[in-house]
């Protein structure tokens, strides 16, 4: 038999990719009081432990109330966004266009920090309306991108057909244009609520200590101690991030997914 | 926009230990990180670290772009999904994983010491050699997904026509595919670049204080030491240097492509 070594090699480091995770998902079952691989045992008793822990189950709530408006605001925000950038002739458009994007092409990091200074001065730090803004900054691309996307594809025919029939303006979008792009505002939908439920780096400049996200738990306890309770919280994480994954993956369809990311990742 | 401009205005300030800062115009603030030694080092090794990134990232992720490029069916769903896994996986978690799997009683040493291939273990935990494996991982799809739609622009009659006039695969490989793909090498490590400069997470709990790198540097500065003028010229800094290249790349990799285009024409 020929040994394929370019499938071989392809492989080997399709497995670099996933160990992490996939080591992170094992030791959470680990029966020791440690992180250990190959886990010893097998135990649920870190996940009893964790929907003990009012701490993480607190956190768990605020991330999903926080991804959940995040991704309300920045969907409407991304539609009219969309529907400015696609539909209307401006001057500045182009401009307005990049400046929208530019959030995703910044460092978080440096992002993060200028957050810091603007909402210190105007008193949002610490405060759930300054974490959903800071969201929605990095959120509101997504919807921008997968919106433009299928607002571009919609035949405008359809909607000159309706208003010709006599439907007003407002309805017509309602009823012919805002179906048509309904896959596009779903997936926005969905990329908004992964990126703020996911993220930590915006989170860690504005939270403050009343307002702990589910990562930024992660985060401090990574750094005070080492209990296979943390990789549980990664564990539930993992399995709501892989969900949504699918949820896109029905909406989408993979390779369009492939071609989303590539175009926000650009 | 309005953060970026706070932190324009921060960092010409002169800090101030009681007042964090004292609005008189000032350059210290950039002169210290890029001429000061110590900045200077960690300037310096943020940039090795992601040049190693970047460089491990093009050897590792060719061999992975081209076999989604030639796989079929349920292959090329599988390994489509499993390179985008890291894209969707939460900074934090990859960081965590990363620290139990290279601390010296880690996954990665207790494996090698139990198949007898090293005896000490080895020191990856805080050390730039650390970073650059967990890095890599993070951030390989950037560079995979570059090259994959630079190889699936390519003409499929290029490979047929080649082969046909007497090329093995080898010399079609070297002489057809890979030159073809040189706009999407380029993309993908500026790319790379760029976010391996700027990336915090996996910087903050792999690299820590011992290996510090400029993210790091600039959320100390931000947070623990309060001292924002500074942390803004090197927010500033950053930003530069993680955009110059993609707006440079952007530029080459569209020249390079029309370039490639009248060429096949």
């Amino acid at each position: 038999m020929k040994v394929d070594l370019g499938r071989i090699s392809a492989y080997l480091i399709c497995l670099y990719i996933l160990f992490p995770i996939l080591i992170v998902a094992s030791t959470s079952f680990t029966s020791t009081p440690y992180v250990t691989f190959p886990p010893k045992g097998f135990s649920l008793e870190w996940f009893v432990k964790v929907l003990r822990d009012t701490k993480i189950l607190n956190s768990m709530l605020v991330s999903f109330v926080l991804a959940s408006i995040t991704s309300v605001v920045s969907s409407i925000l991304g539609l009219l966004g969309a529907i400015a950038i696609v539909r209307y002739r401006f001057r500045g458009r182009d401009l307005l266009n990049s400046l929208f994007l530019a959030p995703v092409l910044a460092p978080m990091i440096v992002l993060g920090v200028g957050l810091l200074f603007f909402f210190t001065d105007i008193g949002l730090i610490g405060t759930l309306p300054g974490l959903v803004l800071g969201h929605t900054v990095i959120a509101f691309p997504y919807v921008l991108r997968t919106v433009s996307v299928s607002l571009s594809g919609v035949d405008r025919t359809l909607e000159k057909s309706a208003m010709s029939l006599g439907a007003s303006e407002f309805r017509t979008f309602l009823q012919i244009t805002l179906p048509l792009i309904r896959s596009g505002i779903l997936a926005g939908f969905l990329f908004c609520f992964m990126t703020s439920f996911n993220n930590v780096s915006i989170s860690l400049f504005l939270a403050g200590p009343k307002l702990p996200t589910l990562p930024l738990t992660i985060f401090y306890n990574t750094q005070l101690y080492f209990d296979p309770t943390t990789s549980a919280v990664s564990t539930i994480i993992l399995i709501i991030t892989l969900v949504i994954m699918l949820g896109l993956e029905r909406t989408l369809g993979l390779y369009r997914l492939l071609e989303k990311a590539k175009a926000i990742s650009q | 926009m309005v953060p970026l401009l706070y932190m324009a205005q921060y960092s010409v300030y002169r800090y101030d230990p009681l007042m964090i800062a004292i609005p008189d115009l000032t350059l210290e603030n950039y002169a210290k990180v890029l001429f000061d030694p110590y900045y200077a080092g960690v300037l310096l090794r943020t940039f090795r670290i992601a040049l190693l990134t970047t460089i491990l990232s093009l050897v590792l992720g060719y061999p992975v772009a081209y076999r989604m490029f030639v796989a079929k069916g349920f292959e090329k769903m599988t390994i489509t999904i499993v390179v985008l896994t890291p894209l969707y996986v939460s900074m934090v978690i990859l960081a965590y994983a990363w620290v139990t799997l290279l601390l010296p009683m880690g996954t990665i040493n207790s494996l090698l010491q139990s198949l007898h291939i090293i005896g000490e273990p080895l020191k990856l935990m805080y050390t730039e050699t650390g970073v650059v494996i967990a890095m890599t991982q993070a951030n390989l799809v950037f560079m995979i997904l570059s090259i994959h739609s630079s190889l699936e622009n390519i003409h499929p009659s290029l490979h047929r026509s080649a082969q046909i006039l007497g090329a093995s695969r080898l010399q079609t490989f070297s002489k057809v595919t890979l030159p073809l793909t040189i706009p999407g090498i380029a993309e993908g490590s500026l790319l790379v670049f760029s976010i391996t400069v700027s990336a915090f997470m996996i910087a903050f709990f792999v690299a820590a204080r011992q290996a510090m790198v400029f993210p790091v540097f600039i959320y100390d500065q931000a947070m623990d030491l309060l001292n924002w003028p500074l942390g803004s010229a090197s927010g500033i800094i950053l930003l530069t240097i993680a955009l110059v290249p993609i707006t440079i790349g952007s530029a080459l990799a569209h020249r390079l492509a029309m370039r490639f285009r009248i060429a096949e024409e």
